[in-house]
């Protein structure tokens, strides 16, 4: 007889369903656990500290500090910071926000508020630049090109005065993305002055050579800077003779020297942007050596020179009348002086010294006659920093030397100002010729394209990026207020415990 | 037919999960195509497509409620199942579109490596759920309710003593002490009447007959059979020392007795190649009219065989749950952290 199904649950217990099961056990103890771990992790996150977790990177340099000083920094609670979050591109939003970076901290002009419409500003929040969580070393100004692109790509609904603006999509050398430098047009400067003629060995005015300088031929005492010569025992200048780095940069001498060598990528390492331009040239230092005014003092104006002038003389004559009798006492001087034969020579000292105002020998060799009577000559009008609305660092440059973009000078035909050159300009043009090349020239090295810049490098030639910020900045230097925390005050090992996919490590 | 039809009960889901997959792709991609920059969180479609992940991973935790009131029948359990299955997978690929793509700071990131491991935890358990049952329906027939595995063994101890006793009359002094099973003695029922061809005869019905392998499964014994004394003696003293040993092994309420722990670790059936060598050895020592006992003996040890093998399958079976069920509670509490730090800090 087949077991029946009575006889079959007999066997089994009938509060069985009742009885203890482990695995029962385990699930319920472990979900109890995960909710009180969940729990406990998630009541530490609303803490100061906890809130570390919630960010997704560190803060960048300038606002390192406010890692461990809470959120509510910058994040006004439940107000979208993001300009893509929603509601983040509200505009009342976007003036919250604003306020907390831009009234509190910093005190920035708007960007380009003079330029831009009211209503395109009014949607343009801090953040959706200066991209924050990005990292300690991530730059704040390094902001993305689209973000620039947004409004200078169609500057007809962003500008205030689109009417003349030329609109900026890419720096790529295809195609028309970037206008060519408004700054370079023309030069206002009013020196004559030959780039070509002073890079010769001894500065001939002519090709001939015949009035070619020697060492000798200069005052003593500028002789040990001038003692570069060439072949021929003629002073040879570089440019860095006259042209001095606004940060001197140490061990990175002679680099103005360089011939050009902008496919040595190994030199690309010398490059600093502490030195971003070269000193205005001065007079009695760097011209003086050759062009001698007598004694008279550079930059006075009519009646400044007039007074030097007079006071001049007394010295000029003393000169003379020692040339003449060197045995001659002092106190005879006076007496001396006041006979007819040292009256004339007197005058004819005040003639000569003020034939310096006229005479194309002196200060009408370089400078042009203004209109202003008060002045000798019109103002030089040289400038100091060709781009007007861009940023050039030379420091960055250093590894090309300067004939690599500053061709001009080195010319060694022609009569003073090379034919040969762009546009076939007469010497008469050089002094007004930007010796500053144009956009394409920073094309050949700026390479937008990634995949362009790769290819080049894997060849070993010197490529940089082409972005925005790397040479235009928007906002006005404002003072600034220091941070709360200073970083200094921030020890590393505060931020030690962050997970590296959280932060970068401090440097 | 069976293949078929399963397919059909999950086809609805899985069109659901991929077709709200590959929606909230396209959205995202497109949003992100029309900004400029790969839309995160807290843009409009990674806030729709993270709360459309929220709401599924709260369904998800609703197996839970669902289970302790399943008397009220809310929804049949195989759909809920499959929806559970199905759109549980969909919320890795919408967390992972709705956060733009990034694991983000440490706690996001956190909340991303819990939601991995509850869907890897979750699919490992399905595999399990697949595989282990055909498995035990093919290679356990002797399966029972898990937990009432020891109570079974004890049960089967004492229907081979009372077979023994039958047979041979009560254990000759001087064996090994059996384990003291009073308490579960009292509730055994006596011999059962069989009916073999014609003729009913009293039998012991040794573990639950099964449809599958029956022979194997029902042993009966004739009690009009003559058994030797020689045979009682030594099958009494192998039931002793090493049969009853092996069957109570395990068994939660013997576990205090040393002697009977020391036979265990030492017993020779601990693999079923050992058992049938040395069934073998024990069947030649008998006379042919044990035989019958030693069979009922040898499947009494295979039958103990299968339930060390189904303790095992079923802590494959179901010890996934317990971590599965921890991570997937801590996944819906930071859950609902995320969304109130989210929206406090977007």
């Amino acid at each position: 007889m087949q077991e029946n199904g009575r006889q079959r649950a007999a066997k089994i217990d009938r509060s069985y369903h009742a009885a203890f099961d482990p695995f029962v056990y385990r699930k319920r103890w472990m979900s109890v656990l995960g909710l009180v771990v969940a729990l406990a992790y998630s009541a530490w996150m609303f803490s100061e500290t906890g809130a570390l977790h919630v960010t997704t990177g560190d803060l960048s340099q300038p606002h390192y500090a406010w890692n461990q000083t809470g959120c509510e920094q910058c994040h006004v609670p439940n107000v979208p910071i993001r300009k893509d979050a929603w509601r983040g591109d509200d505009a009342k939003n976007i003036a919250i926000n604003n306020q907390k970076c831009n009234g509190q901290c910093h005190a920035v002009t708007g960007h380009f508020e003079h330029l831009t419409r009211p209503e395109i500003l009014s949607t343009q929040s801090c953040s959706t630049c200066h991209r924050e969580h990005l990292g300690f070393n991530r730059s704040l100004v390094d902001v993305a090109d689209s973000e620039c692109a947004r409004c200078h790509a169609n500057l007809a609904e962003a500008a205030l005065h689109p009417k003349g603006q030329k609109p900026v999509s890419n720096f790529s050398k295809h195609g028309d993305g970037h206008p060519e430098f408004a700054s370079l047009k023309s030069d206002p400067g009013t020196i004559r002055f030959s780039h070509v003629q002073h890079m010769r060995p001894g500065q001939p005015k002519s090709l001939d050579g015949a009035d070619a300088k020697q060492p000798e031929m200069i005052p003593a005492k500028f002789r040990d800077r001038y003692r570069r010569v060439s072949a021929d025992n003629l002073i040879q200048l570089s440019c860095s003779d006259c042209h001095a780095r606004d940060v001197p940069l140490q061990g990175y001498d002679g680099l103005e020297r360089l011939q050009g060598d902008a496919n040595n990528a190994s030199a690309l390492a010398v490059q600093s942007t502490a030195h971003k331009l070269y000193l205005p040239i001065e007079f009695e230092k760097h011209c003086a050596a050759c062009h001698d005014l007598d004694g008279i003092p550079h930059g006075l104006n009519r009646d400044q020179t007039n007074r030097s002038i007079q006071s001049l003389i007394p010295a000029k004559l003393l000169e003379y009348l020692k040339d003449r009798n060197p045995k001659l006492a002092p106190n005879s001087l006076a007496q001396n002086a006041m006979t007819k034969e040292y009256q004339e020579e007197i005058e004819g000292h005040e003639l000569r010294l003020k034939a310096v105002l006229s005479d194309d020998s002196a200060c009408l060799k370089c400078h042009q006659t203004g209109d202003n009577p008060a002045s000798i000559v019109a103002p030089s009008n040289l400038k100091k920093k060709w781009f007007q609305d861009a940023s050039f660092t030379h420091g960055s440059h250093l590894m090309v030397g300067c004939r690599e973009c500053h061709a001009t000078p080195y010319a060694e035909t022609g009569d003073v100002f090379d034919v040969s050159l762009p546009g076939n300009q007469k010497s008469s043009d050089e002094a007004s010729h930007v010796m500053i090349p144009g956009i394409e020239k920073c094309r050949e090295c700026h390479i937008q394209s990634p995949k362009e810049r790769s290819q080049l490098f894997s060849k070993e030639k010197p490529v940089a990026s082409a972005d925005c910020v790397d040479c235009h900045r928007y906002h006005s230097d404002a003072p600034r207020q220091a941070p709360s925390k200073r970083l200094s005050e921030t020890t590393l090992s505060e931020t030690k415990w962050l997970p590296f996919f959280a932060r970068e490590r401090l440097p | 037919m069976l293949l078929v039809r399963k397919l059909k009960l999950h086809f609805g889901s899985i069109c659901v999960a991929t077709v709200l997959v590959l929606g909230c792709c396209l959205w995202q991609a497109n949003y992100s195509l029309a900004s400029g920059r790969i839309a995160s969180g807290s843009s409009l479609p990674g806030l729709v497509i993270g709360s459309i992940a929220g709401a599924i991973i709260l369904f998800e935790l609703l197996l839970w409620p669902r289970k302790r009131l399943r008397r009220w029948k809310l929804f049949p359990t195989k759909y809920w199942m499959v929806a559970h299955i199905w759109l549980g997978l969909a919320t890795g690929p919408l967390a992972f579109i709705h956060s733009g793509y990034r694991f983000g700071g440490t706690f996001s990131s956190i909340l991303m490596f819990l939601l991995i491991f509850v869907l890897i935890s979750g699919l490992y358990g399905w595999a399990m759920q697949i595989v282990i049952p055909k498995w035990m329906l093919g290679n356990l027939p002797f399966e029972t309710i898990a937990c009432q595995i020891d109570d079974v063994s004890v049960q089967a101890a004492l229907n081979a003593r009372r077979m023994l006793t039958v047979a041979y009359g009560p254990k000759p002094e001087g064996l090994r002490k059996l384990a003291n099973l009073d308490a579960a003695s009292a509730q055994m029922s006596g011999l059962v009447t069989v009916r073999k061809g014609r003729k009913e005869v009293k039998a012991i019905v040794v573990g639950a007959v099964q449809r599958r392998e029956t022979s194997r499964s029902r042993i009966e014994i004739n009690t009009d059979d003559e058994f030797h004394s020689d045979d009682g003696h030594e099958l009494w003293k192998q039931y002793a020392a090493v049969i009853e040993p092996f069957m109570l092994s395990g068994v939660a309420q013997l576990a205090e007795d040393t002697n009977a722990r020391r036979s265990q670790e030492k017993t020779p059936l601990k693999s079923r190649q050992n058992t049938e060598v040395w069934f073998s050895l024990l069947r030649s020592t008998c006379s042919a009219t044990a035989r019958p006992i030693v069979d009922s003996l040898e499947e009494l040890t295979v039958q103990r065989h299968q339930y060390d093998s189904q303790r095992r399958a079923h802590a494959w079976l179901h010890g996934w749950i317990a971590i599965h069920a921890s991570a997937s509670v801590a996944l819906g509490v930071l859950l609902l952290t995320h969304i109130v730090l989210a929206f406090k800090y977007m």
